[in-house]
Protein backbone atom coordinates (compact mmCIF):
# COMPACT_ATOMS: atom_id res chain seq x y z
CA UNK A 1 0.00 0.00 0.00
CA UNK A 2 1.21 3.73 -0.95
CA UNK A 3 -0.20 5.31 2.08
CA UNK A 4 1.84 3.21 4.61
CA UNK A 5 4.24 5.24 5.82
CA UNK A 6 8.08 3.89 6.15
CA UNK A 7 8.42 4.82 9.91
CA UNK A 8 5.75 4.47 12.43
CA UNK A 9 6.36 5.52 16.48
CA UNK A 10 3.55 5.16 18.77
CA UNK A 11 3.37 6.19 22.26
CA UNK A 12 6.73 5.59 23.05
CA UNK A 13 8.42 6.07 26.49
CA UNK A 14 11.28 5.88 27.69
CA UNK A 15 12.80 6.13 31.36
CA UNK A 16 16.21 5.14 32.97
CA UNK A 17 16.27 3.64 36.11
CA UNK A 18 13.64 2.48 38.97
CA UNK A 19 11.56 3.22 41.42
CA UNK A 20 12.44 6.87 42.83
CA UNK A 21 15.45 7.48 40.84
CA UNK A 22 13.46 6.85 37.72
CA UNK A 23 14.31 9.46 35.42
CA UNK A 24 12.16 9.74 32.05
CA UNK A 25 13.32 10.75 29.05
CA UNK A 26 10.39 10.47 26.57
CA UNK A 27 7.06 10.34 27.96
CA UNK A 28 4.21 9.66 25.51
CA UNK A 29 5.91 10.41 21.91
CA UNK A 30 4.13 9.32 18.33
CA UNK A 31 5.74 10.04 14.77
CA UNK A 32 5.41 8.86 11.47
CA UNK A 33 7.19 9.17 8.61
CA UNK A 34 6.32 8.79 4.65
CA UNK A 35 8.65 7.80 1.95
CA UNK A 36 10.56 10.52 0.79
CA UNK A 37 10.12 12.75 3.69
CA UNK A 38 12.94 14.91 5.68
CA UNK A 39 11.75 15.42 8.79
CA UNK A 40 13.78 17.80 11.47
CA UNK A 41 13.12 17.19 15.18
CA UNK A 42 14.47 20.51 16.94
CA UNK A 43 15.20 20.99 20.53
CA UNK A 44 17.64 21.77 23.37
CA UNK A 45 20.47 19.33 24.85
CA UNK A 46 18.86 17.06 27.31
CA UNK A 47 15.38 16.95 25.59
CA UNK A 48 15.86 13.13 24.58
CA UNK A 49 16.00 13.57 20.48
CA UNK A 50 18.69 11.23 20.74
CA UNK A 51 17.09 9.09 22.90
CA UNK A 52 14.46 8.78 21.05
CA UNK A 53 16.95 8.08 17.77
CA UNK A 54 18.63 5.19 19.83
CA UNK A 55 15.34 3.87 20.18
CA UNK A 56 14.23 3.94 16.72
CA UNK A 57 17.29 1.60 15.48
CA UNK A 58 17.10 -0.21 18.48
CA UNK A 59 19.87 0.51 20.23
CA UNK A 60 18.29 0.65 23.84
CA UNK A 61 15.14 -1.23 24.27
CA UNK A 62 11.86 0.55 24.83
CA UNK A 63 10.57 1.02 27.74
CA UNK A 64 6.50 1.40 26.37
CA UNK A 65 5.20 1.73 22.75
CA UNK A 66 5.72 0.34 19.63
CA UNK A 67 7.80 0.95 16.29
CA UNK A 68 6.24 0.04 12.94
CA UNK A 69 8.97 -0.01 9.64
CA UNK A 70 6.98 -0.13 6.38
CA UNK A 71 3.46 -0.89 8.47
CA UNK A 72 4.79 -4.26 9.84
CA UNK A 73 5.93 -4.08 14.22
CA UNK A 74 9.83 -4.20 14.76
CA UNK A 75 9.81 -3.25 18.29
CA UNK A 76 12.48 -5.36 20.69
CA UNK A 77 14.61 -6.29 17.85
CA UNK A 78 18.26 -6.40 18.07
CA UNK A 79 20.44 -3.60 16.07
CA UNK A 80 21.72 -6.59 14.00
CA UNK A 81 17.93 -7.17 12.40
CA UNK A 82 17.43 -3.58 11.54
CA UNK A 83 21.01 -1.84 10.45
CA UNK A 84 19.92 -2.88 7.33
CA UNK A 85 17.00 -0.26 7.41
CA UNK A 86 18.82 2.33 9.25
CA UNK A 87 21.70 3.73 9.99
CA UNK A 88 22.71 6.45 12.21
CA UNK A 89 25.30 9.21 11.47
CA UNK A 90 26.63 10.80 14.77
CA UNK A 91 28.02 14.52 15.21
CA UNK A 92 31.88 13.09 15.98
CA UNK A 93 32.11 10.85 13.25
CA UNK A 94 35.90 11.25 13.19
CA UNK A 95 35.16 9.31 16.55
CA UNK A 96 32.49 6.69 14.60
CA UNK A 97 35.21 5.82 12.36
CA UNK A 98 37.94 3.03 13.65
CA UNK A 99 40.93 5.46 13.67
CA UNK A 100 43.47 2.60 12.37
CA UNK A 101 41.59 1.71 9.44
CA UNK A 102 41.35 3.70 6.04
CA UNK A 103 37.95 5.07 5.04
CA UNK A 104 38.00 2.38 2.08
CA UNK A 105 37.93 -0.44 5.06
CA UNK A 106 36.07 1.12 7.22
CA UNK A 107 33.42 0.91 4.20
CA UNK A 108 33.95 -2.60 3.21
CA UNK A 109 33.34 -3.52 6.77
CA UNK A 110 29.69 -1.70 6.47
CA UNK A 111 29.64 -4.09 3.47
CA UNK A 112 30.61 -6.99 4.22
CA UNK A 113 28.04 -7.11 7.23
CA UNK A 114 25.03 -5.31 5.55
CA UNK A 115 25.60 -6.60 1.19
CA UNK A 116 25.07 -9.84 -0.07
CA UNK A 117 27.30 -8.93 -3.28
CA UNK A 118 30.59 -8.10 -2.61
CA UNK A 119 31.89 -7.66 -6.12
CA UNK A 120 31.92 -4.30 -6.76
CA UNK A 121 32.20 -3.21 -3.69
CA UNK A 122 35.23 -0.69 -4.44
CA UNK A 123 33.12 0.24 -7.46
CA UNK A 124 30.19 1.24 -5.36
CA UNK A 125 31.56 2.70 -2.56
CA UNK A 126 34.12 4.96 -4.86
CA UNK A 127 30.78 5.96 -6.84
CA UNK A 128 29.06 6.94 -3.43
CA UNK A 129 32.17 9.46 -2.30
CA UNK A 130 32.12 10.72 -5.59
CA UNK A 131 28.60 11.63 -5.08
CA UNK A 132 29.01 13.02 -1.77
CA UNK A 133 31.52 15.89 -3.53
CA UNK A 134 35.07 14.08 -1.98
CA UNK A 135 37.84 12.78 -4.39
CA UNK A 136 37.86 8.87 -4.50
CA UNK A 137 41.19 8.83 -3.80
CA UNK A 138 40.04 10.38 -0.50
CA UNK A 139 39.24 6.44 0.53
CA UNK A 140 42.36 5.81 1.60
CA UNK A 141 43.12 7.92 3.76
CA UNK A 142 42.78 7.48 7.77
CA UNK A 143 39.85 9.48 8.86
CA UNK A 144 42.69 11.71 11.59
CA UNK A 145 43.83 13.00 7.74
CA UNK A 146 40.75 14.39 6.63
CA UNK A 147 39.07 17.90 7.90
CA UNK A 148 35.94 17.27 10.06
CA UNK A 149 33.62 18.81 6.82
CA UNK A 150 34.89 15.57 4.73
CA UNK A 151 34.64 12.63 7.29
CA UNK A 152 31.70 13.84 7.85
CA UNK A 153 30.69 13.25 4.36
CA UNK A 154 32.76 10.15 4.17
CA UNK A 155 30.19 9.34 7.32
CA UNK A 156 27.12 9.55 5.32
CA UNK A 157 28.98 8.65 2.32
CA UNK A 158 29.57 5.44 4.40
CA UNK A 159 25.95 4.99 5.83
CA UNK A 160 24.23 5.11 2.38
CA UNK A 161 26.85 2.36 0.24
CA UNK A 162 24.71 0.22 1.89
CA UNK A 163 21.62 1.18 0.61
CA UNK A 164 19.32 1.77 4.00
CA UNK A 165 15.74 2.85 3.56
CA UNK A 166 15.88 5.71 6.18
CA UNK A 167 19.21 7.74 7.43
CA UNK A 168 18.96 9.37 11.16
CA UNK A 169 21.31 12.12 11.33
CA UNK A 170 22.20 13.09 15.05
CA UNK A 171 23.30 16.60 14.84
CA UNK A 172 25.49 15.89 12.22
CA UNK A 173 26.69 19.53 11.29
CA UNK A 174 27.27 21.41 14.69
CA UNK A 175 30.53 20.14 15.40
CA UNK A 176 31.43 22.33 11.57
CA UNK A 177 31.81 25.52 10.86
CA UNK A 178 29.05 27.29 8.90
CA UNK A 179 31.29 26.87 5.01
CA UNK A 180 31.46 23.02 5.93
CA UNK A 181 27.77 22.85 7.54
CA UNK A 182 26.32 24.50 4.07
CA UNK A 183 28.02 21.65 2.08
CA UNK A 184 26.73 18.79 3.93
CA UNK A 185 23.47 20.77 3.53
CA UNK A 186 24.22 20.75 -0.40
CA UNK A 187 25.23 16.80 -0.67
CA UNK A 188 22.47 15.85 1.29
CA UNK A 189 20.14 18.03 -0.68
CA UNK A 190 21.09 16.48 -3.74
CA UNK A 191 21.02 13.00 -2.55
CA UNK A 192 17.64 14.16 -2.05
CA UNK A 193 16.94 14.44 -6.02
CA UNK A 194 19.04 11.71 -7.21
CA UNK A 195 17.72 8.79 -4.87
CA UNK A 196 14.60 10.25 -2.64
CA UNK A 197 16.36 9.96 0.74
CA UNK A 198 14.07 9.29 3.78
CA UNK A 199 15.55 11.20 6.44
CA UNK A 200 15.37 12.23 10.09
CA UNK A 201 17.25 15.44 11.03
CA UNK A 202 17.95 16.29 14.89
CA UNK A 203 19.57 19.64 15.31
CA UNK A 204 18.90 22.44 17.25
CA UNK A 205 19.42 25.02 14.42
CA UNK A 206 15.90 26.20 13.74
CA UNK A 207 17.15 28.38 10.97
CA UNK A 208 19.29 25.30 9.13
CA UNK A 209 16.55 22.84 9.33
CA UNK A 210 14.29 25.36 8.03
CA UNK A 211 16.24 25.22 4.59
CA UNK A 212 15.68 21.68 3.14
CA UNK A 213 13.52 19.76 5.84
CA UNK A 214 9.64 19.25 4.67
CA UNK A 215 8.44 18.97 8.22
CA UNK A 216 9.73 20.10 11.62
CA UNK A 217 8.94 18.98 15.06
CA UNK A 218 9.67 20.82 18.05
CA UNK A 219 10.50 18.81 20.94
CA UNK A 220 10.77 20.20 24.72
CA UNK A 221 10.93 17.74 27.88
CA UNK A 222 10.43 14.00 25.87
CA UNK A 223 7.19 15.54 24.23
CA UNK A 224 7.15 16.70 20.58
CA UNK A 225 5.19 20.26 21.51
CA UNK A 226 4.62 21.20 17.78
CA UNK A 227 4.90 19.93 14.29
CA UNK A 228 4.33 21.24 10.76
CA UNK A 229 5.81 22.07 7.82
CA UNK A 230 8.72 24.87 7.98
CA UNK A 231 6.58 27.71 6.96
CA UNK A 232 3.91 27.07 9.82
CA UNK A 233 6.40 26.49 12.20
CA UNK A 234 8.49 29.40 11.65
CA UNK A 235 5.84 31.92 10.37
CA UNK A 236 2.99 31.11 12.26
CA UNK A 237 4.38 29.12 15.42
CA UNK A 238 1.70 28.16 18.00
CA UNK A 239 3.61 27.16 20.89
CA UNK A 240 5.25 29.38 23.42
CA UNK A 241 8.28 27.11 23.15
CA UNK A 242 8.29 27.44 19.53
CA UNK A 243 8.58 31.05 19.39
CA UNK A 244 10.93 31.18 22.20
CA UNK A 245 13.30 29.06 20.09
CA UNK A 246 12.69 31.54 16.84
CA UNK A 247 13.33 33.90 18.75
CA UNK A 248 16.92 32.64 19.70
CA UNK A 249 17.93 31.99 16.27
CA UNK A 250 20.33 34.69 15.54
CA UNK A 251 20.23 35.56 12.09
CA UNK A 252 22.81 38.00 10.12
CA UNK A 253 21.61 41.30 10.86
CA UNK B 1 44.00 54.68 29.58
CA UNK B 2 45.60 54.62 26.55
CA UNK B 3 43.68 55.20 23.53
CA UNK B 4 43.69 51.71 22.24
CA UNK B 5 42.96 48.77 24.95
CA UNK B 6 44.76 46.29 22.62
CA UNK B 7 46.66 47.47 19.58
CA UNK B 8 48.21 44.53 17.35
CA UNK B 9 50.63 45.47 15.28
CA UNK B 10 52.22 43.77 12.28
CA UNK B 11 51.96 40.63 13.94
CA UNK B 12 53.68 37.25 13.00
CA UNK B 13 52.93 33.68 14.92
CA UNK B 14 54.79 30.42 14.15
CA UNK B 15 54.39 26.93 15.56
CA UNK B 16 57.72 25.84 14.92
CA UNK B 17 58.35 25.99 11.35
CA UNK B 18 54.31 26.51 10.79
CA UNK B 19 53.68 30.29 9.67
CA UNK B 20 50.02 30.56 11.26
CA UNK B 21 49.57 34.27 11.06
CA UNK B 22 50.89 36.59 8.73
CA UNK B 23 51.33 40.25 9.63
CA UNK B 24 47.96 41.08 10.84
CA UNK B 25 47.52 44.18 13.06
CA UNK B 26 44.29 45.48 14.26
CA UNK B 27 43.20 47.19 17.57
CA UNK B 28 40.43 47.68 20.39
CA UNK B 29 39.12 50.79 21.67
CA UNK B 30 37.85 50.71 25.23
CA UNK B 31 34.02 49.37 25.64
CA UNK B 32 34.22 48.22 21.66
CA UNK B 33 33.71 44.36 20.77
CA UNK B 34 35.08 43.41 17.92
CA UNK B 35 34.84 39.99 16.12
CA UNK B 36 37.13 37.48 14.31
CA UNK B 37 36.02 35.40 12.08
CA UNK B 38 37.02 32.64 9.73
CA UNK B 39 37.04 28.85 9.25
CA UNK B 40 38.31 26.31 11.47
CA UNK B 41 42.04 26.41 10.89
CA UNK B 42 42.24 29.96 9.83
CA UNK B 43 44.50 31.39 12.58
CA UNK B 44 41.65 32.57 14.89
CA UNK B 45 42.38 30.92 18.00
CA UNK B 46 46.20 31.33 17.55
CA UNK B 47 46.01 35.15 17.74
CA UNK B 48 44.08 34.68 20.86
CA UNK B 49 46.92 32.39 21.88
CA UNK B 50 49.65 35.05 21.31
CA UNK B 51 47.68 37.45 23.42
CA UNK B 52 47.52 35.67 25.78
CA UNK B 53 51.05 34.53 25.47
CA UNK B 54 51.23 31.21 27.16
CA UNK B 55 54.80 29.47 26.42
CA UNK B 56 52.81 25.83 27.02
CA UNK B 57 49.80 27.08 24.24
CA UNK B 58 52.62 26.63 21.94
CA UNK B 59 52.34 29.66 19.81
CA UNK B 60 55.31 31.62 19.13
CA UNK B 61 55.43 35.50 17.95
CA UNK B 62 58.22 35.98 15.25
CA UNK B 63 57.40 39.36 14.31
CA UNK B 64 55.44 42.26 15.73
CA UNK B 65 54.08 43.47 18.43
CA UNK B 66 50.90 43.21 20.68
CA UNK B 67 50.50 46.37 23.11
CA UNK B 68 47.72 45.93 25.79
CA UNK B 69 47.08 49.75 27.43
CA UNK B 70 49.78 51.13 26.10
CA UNK B 71 52.30 48.84 27.45
CA UNK B 72 54.28 46.17 25.10
CA UNK B 73 53.31 42.99 26.24
CA UNK B 74 54.97 40.74 23.45
CA UNK B 75 57.72 39.15 25.08
CA UNK B 76 57.04 39.48 28.71
CA UNK B 77 58.51 37.22 31.23
CA UNK B 78 56.52 34.42 32.99
CA UNK B 79 55.98 36.20 36.59
CA UNK B 80 55.20 39.53 34.56
CA UNK B 81 52.72 37.68 32.44
CA UNK B 82 51.44 35.69 35.75
CA UNK B 83 50.32 39.48 36.77
CA UNK B 84 48.78 40.53 33.76
CA UNK B 85 46.91 37.56 33.00
CA UNK B 86 43.08 37.09 34.77
CA UNK B 87 43.60 40.55 36.24
CA UNK B 88 43.77 42.70 33.35
CA UNK B 89 43.34 40.06 30.26
CA UNK B 90 40.09 37.86 30.89
CA UNK B 91 39.86 34.57 29.03
CA UNK B 92 36.76 32.04 28.33
CA UNK B 93 37.72 29.13 26.61
CA UNK B 94 35.47 26.98 23.98
CA UNK B 95 35.26 24.00 26.62
CA UNK B 96 34.84 25.41 29.81
CA UNK B 97 33.88 20.92 30.89
CA UNK B 98 37.70 21.14 30.39
CA UNK B 99 38.36 23.97 32.35
CA UNK B 100 37.09 23.43 35.65
CA UNK B 101 37.45 20.54 37.53
CA UNK B 102 34.64 17.84 37.03
CA UNK B 103 34.26 17.08 40.92
CA UNK B 104 35.01 20.24 43.26
CA UNK B 105 32.87 22.82 43.60
CA UNK B 106 32.48 25.78 42.20
CA UNK B 107 32.81 27.80 45.27
CA UNK B 108 36.44 26.18 46.14
CA UNK B 109 37.62 26.48 41.98
CA UNK B 110 36.59 30.35 41.97
CA UNK B 111 38.59 30.65 45.17
CA UNK B 112 41.64 29.49 43.78
CA UNK B 113 41.55 30.74 40.71
CA UNK B 114 41.28 34.56 42.33
CA UNK B 115 44.13 33.54 45.58
CA UNK B 116 46.31 32.84 41.86
CA UNK B 117 45.99 35.76 40.95
CA UNK B 118 46.52 37.95 43.75
CA UNK B 119 42.92 38.69 44.35
CA UNK B 120 41.35 37.98 47.48
CA UNK B 121 37.90 35.90 46.90
CA UNK B 122 34.63 37.68 48.66
CA UNK B 123 31.32 35.59 48.10
CA UNK B 124 28.93 38.51 47.84
CA UNK B 125 30.97 39.91 45.00
CA UNK B 126 30.25 36.32 43.03
CA UNK B 127 26.84 36.33 44.29
CA UNK B 128 26.48 39.81 43.03
CA UNK B 129 28.45 39.65 39.47
CA UNK B 130 25.53 36.57 39.35
CA UNK B 131 22.29 38.28 39.74
CA UNK B 132 23.96 40.98 37.30
CA UNK B 133 24.02 38.36 34.62
CA UNK B 134 21.08 36.72 35.86
CA UNK B 135 21.87 33.41 36.61
CA UNK B 136 19.12 31.45 38.21
CA UNK B 137 20.12 30.45 41.70
CA UNK B 138 22.46 32.98 41.94
CA UNK B 139 22.86 32.19 45.70
CA UNK B 140 23.59 28.88 45.93
CA UNK B 141 25.08 28.08 43.05
CA UNK B 142 28.68 27.96 43.69
CA UNK B 143 27.89 25.33 46.02
CA UNK B 144 27.53 22.89 42.78
CA UNK B 145 29.95 21.01 40.92
CA UNK B 146 30.59 21.51 37.34
CA UNK B 147 29.34 17.93 36.17
CA UNK B 148 25.86 18.91 38.39
CA UNK B 149 25.49 21.29 35.66
CA UNK B 150 24.55 21.55 32.06
CA UNK B 151 27.37 22.76 29.55
CA UNK B 152 25.67 26.61 29.19
CA UNK B 153 25.12 26.69 32.72
CA UNK B 154 28.97 25.96 32.80
CA UNK B 155 29.53 28.45 30.11
CA UNK B 156 28.07 30.78 32.16
CA UNK B 157 30.35 30.54 35.13
CA UNK B 158 33.38 30.46 33.73
CA UNK B 159 32.02 33.95 32.34
CA UNK B 160 31.46 34.99 35.74
CA UNK B 161 34.61 33.84 36.79
CA UNK B 162 36.62 36.10 34.54
CA UNK B 163 33.99 39.10 34.49
CA UNK B 164 34.86 38.55 38.55
CA UNK B 165 38.47 39.65 38.08
CA UNK B 166 37.82 42.97 36.44
CA UNK B 167 39.92 42.51 33.72
CA UNK B 168 39.92 45.34 31.06
CA UNK B 169 39.85 42.75 27.93
CA UNK B 170 38.06 40.16 27.82
CA UNK B 171 39.12 37.20 25.14
CA UNK B 172 36.44 35.03 24.21
CA UNK B 173 37.27 31.96 22.08
CA UNK B 174 34.53 30.50 20.31
CA UNK B 175 32.44 30.95 24.02
CA UNK B 176 29.17 29.94 22.68
CA UNK B 177 29.85 27.41 19.90
CA UNK B 178 29.21 24.55 22.17
CA UNK B 179 25.51 25.77 23.15
CA UNK B 180 22.44 25.39 21.83
CA UNK B 181 20.60 28.29 20.35
CA UNK B 182 18.81 29.64 23.94
CA UNK B 183 21.99 29.34 25.76
CA UNK B 184 23.76 31.07 23.19
CA UNK B 185 21.75 33.94 23.32
CA UNK B 186 21.69 34.52 26.75
CA UNK B 187 25.06 33.95 26.79
CA UNK B 188 25.86 36.64 24.33
CA UNK B 189 23.43 39.36 25.42
CA UNK B 190 25.10 38.57 29.06
CA UNK B 191 28.68 39.54 26.92
CA UNK B 192 26.92 42.66 25.48
CA UNK B 193 25.38 43.83 29.39
CA UNK B 194 29.00 43.80 30.55
CA UNK B 195 30.05 45.68 28.05
CA UNK B 196 27.68 48.68 28.27
CA UNK B 197 27.81 48.52 31.99
CA UNK B 198 31.07 48.20 32.66
CA UNK B 199 32.96 49.71 29.35
CA UNK B 200 34.72 46.76 28.61
CA UNK B 201 36.23 45.50 25.43
CA UNK B 202 36.01 42.31 24.27
CA UNK B 203 37.51 40.30 21.68
CA UNK B 204 35.46 37.69 20.39
CA UNK B 205 36.32 34.97 17.74
CA UNK B 206 33.50 32.68 16.08
CA UNK B 207 33.00 31.32 12.73
CA UNK B 208 29.20 32.00 13.20
CA UNK B 209 28.84 35.84 11.95
CA UNK B 210 25.02 35.80 12.99
CA UNK B 211 26.79 35.77 16.10
CA UNK B 212 29.41 38.19 15.39
CA UNK B 213 26.51 40.45 13.57
CA UNK B 214 24.50 40.57 17.02
CA UNK B 215 27.32 41.48 19.25
CA UNK B 216 30.19 42.88 17.85
CA UNK B 217 31.22 46.87 16.72
CA UNK B 218 33.74 45.54 14.55
CA UNK B 219 34.44 42.43 12.05
CA UNK B 220 37.57 41.00 11.25
CA UNK B 221 37.70 38.36 8.75
CA UNK B 222 40.50 35.91 8.56
CA UNK B 223 41.68 33.74 5.52
CA UNK B 224 44.52 31.07 6.19
CA UNK B 225 46.14 33.53 8.70
CA UNK B 226 45.45 36.81 6.88
CA UNK B 227 43.13 39.44 7.28
CA UNK B 228 41.23 39.81 4.52
CA UNK B 229 38.43 42.35 5.27
CA UNK B 230 38.30 44.25 8.46
CA UNK B 231 35.77 47.30 9.67
CA UNK B 232 32.69 47.98 10.82
CA UNK B 233 30.63 45.25 11.11
CA UNK B 234 27.73 47.22 9.84
CA UNK B 235 29.63 48.17 6.84
CA UNK B 236 31.02 44.48 6.29
CA UNK B 237 27.82 43.11 6.25
CA UNK B 238 25.76 45.30 4.04
CA UNK B 239 28.56 45.60 1.30
CA UNK B 240 30.72 42.62 2.16
CA UNK B 241 33.98 42.94 -0.55
CA UNK B 242 36.47 40.00 -0.27
CA UNK B 243 35.09 37.33 -2.26
CA UNK B 244 35.59 34.91 1.03
CA UNK B 245 33.61 37.32 3.11
CA UNK B 246 30.89 36.69 1.19
CA UNK B 247 31.25 33.09 0.70
CA UNK B 248 31.32 33.02 4.38
CA UNK B 249 27.92 35.19 4.41
CA UNK B 250 26.57 32.69 2.03
CA UNK B 251 26.74 29.68 4.20
CA UNK B 252 24.94 31.19 6.50
CA UNK B 253 20.89 29.99 6.46
CA UNK B 254 18.63 33.03 6.37
CA UNK B 255 15.28 34.41 7.32
CA UNK B 256 14.31 33.57 3.70
CA UNK B 257 14.60 29.62 4.24
CA UNK B 258 17.20 29.51 0.89
CA UNK B 259 19.52 26.90 0.94
CA UNK B 260 22.92 28.01 2.27
CA UNK B 261 25.95 27.84 -0.27
CA UNK B 262 29.47 26.17 1.03
CA UNK B 263 33.18 26.36 0.17
CA UNK B 264 34.20 23.25 -1.19
CA UNK B 265 37.77 22.52 0.61
CA UNK B 266 39.74 23.89 3.81
CA UNK B 267 42.11 27.18 4.38
CA UNK B 268 45.41 25.63 3.61
CA UNK B 269 47.61 25.41 6.84
CA UNK B 270 50.82 26.87 5.39
CA UNK B 271 48.66 29.50 3.65
CA UNK B 272 50.46 31.95 5.13
CA UNK B 273 53.72 31.52 2.81
CA UNK B 274 52.15 31.68 -0.28
CA UNK B 275 52.96 33.87 -3.17
CA UNK B 276 49.65 35.40 -4.22
CA UNK B 277 46.85 35.30 -2.94
CA UNK B 278 46.23 31.75 -0.55
CA UNK B 279 42.34 32.18 -1.09
CA UNK B 280 42.72 31.57 -5.35
CA UNK B 281 42.09 27.67 -5.57
CA UNK B 282 38.64 28.37 -3.70
CA UNK B 283 37.67 30.90 -5.06
CA UNK B 284 35.21 31.73 -7.71
CA UNK B 285 36.33 34.85 -9.43
CA UNK B 286 39.97 33.44 -9.33
CA UNK B 287 41.93 35.01 -12.31
CA UNK B 288 46.14 34.70 -13.74
CA UNK B 289 46.99 38.23 -11.53
CA UNK B 290 45.98 36.44 -8.36
CA UNK B 291 49.15 34.03 -8.67
CA UNK B 292 51.17 36.99 -8.35
CA UNK B 293 49.11 39.40 -6.12
CA UNK B 294 50.58 40.94 -3.09
CA UNK B 295 48.40 41.15 -0.08
CA UNK B 296 47.50 44.26 0.36
CA UNK B 297 44.53 45.62 2.99
CA UNK B 298 43.28 48.86 1.29
CA UNK B 299 40.34 50.97 2.24
CA UNK B 300 37.15 50.72 0.47
CA UNK B 301 34.93 53.38 2.63
CA UNK B 302 35.74 54.68 5.91
CA UNK B 303 36.27 52.16 8.77
CA UNK B 304 36.27 49.34 5.88
CA UNK B 305 39.10 47.66 4.74
CA UNK B 306 39.27 44.69 2.54
CA UNK B 307 42.26 42.91 0.70
CA UNK B 308 40.50 42.16 -2.52
CA UNK B 309 37.32 43.22 -4.38
CA UNK B 310 37.59 40.26 -7.28
CA UNK B 311 34.44 39.74 -8.49
CA UNK B 312 32.17 42.74 -6.97
CA UNK B 313 29.32 42.91 -8.08
CA UNK B 314 28.26 39.75 -9.62
CA UNK B 315 26.74 38.65 -5.99
CA UNK B 316 27.44 35.21 -5.83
Amino acid sequence: MMDTPILEVKNVAKSYGRGKKEHKVLTDLSISLREGEVLGIIGESGCGKSVLLNLIACLEPLTKGQLFFKGEEYTGKKPKDVCRWFQIIFQDSEAAFDPKMTIRQSMHENLKLLAENQDDADKRIEAMIQIMGLAPELADRYPRQLSGGQVQRMAIARSLVTEPNLILCDEITSALDVSAQAMILQYLKLLREKRGLTMIFVSHDMALCSTFCDRMAIMKDGEIVEIGTPEQIMDHPQHDYTKLLLDAVLYVK
Amino acid sequence: MAENILEINNLTVTYGQFKIITEVSFKVKPGEIVCIAGESGCGKSTLIKAVLGLKQLGAQVQEGNIILDGRDITRLGVEERRQILGTQIGYVPQNTRGSFNNIRSYEIQYKETMNCHGLPFVKADAVDVFKRLNFPDAEDILSYQPWEMSGGMNQRMAIGLAVLQKPKLMLADEATSVLDVTSQKEVIEELAQLRDELGWSILFITHNLGVASHIADKLGVMYAGRMVEYGSIKKIINNPIHPYTRALLAAIPGKDRKMPVGLEGRPPLDGAEWEGCNFRPRCKYACKECKTRKYNLVEVEPDHFASCSEGMGEGL
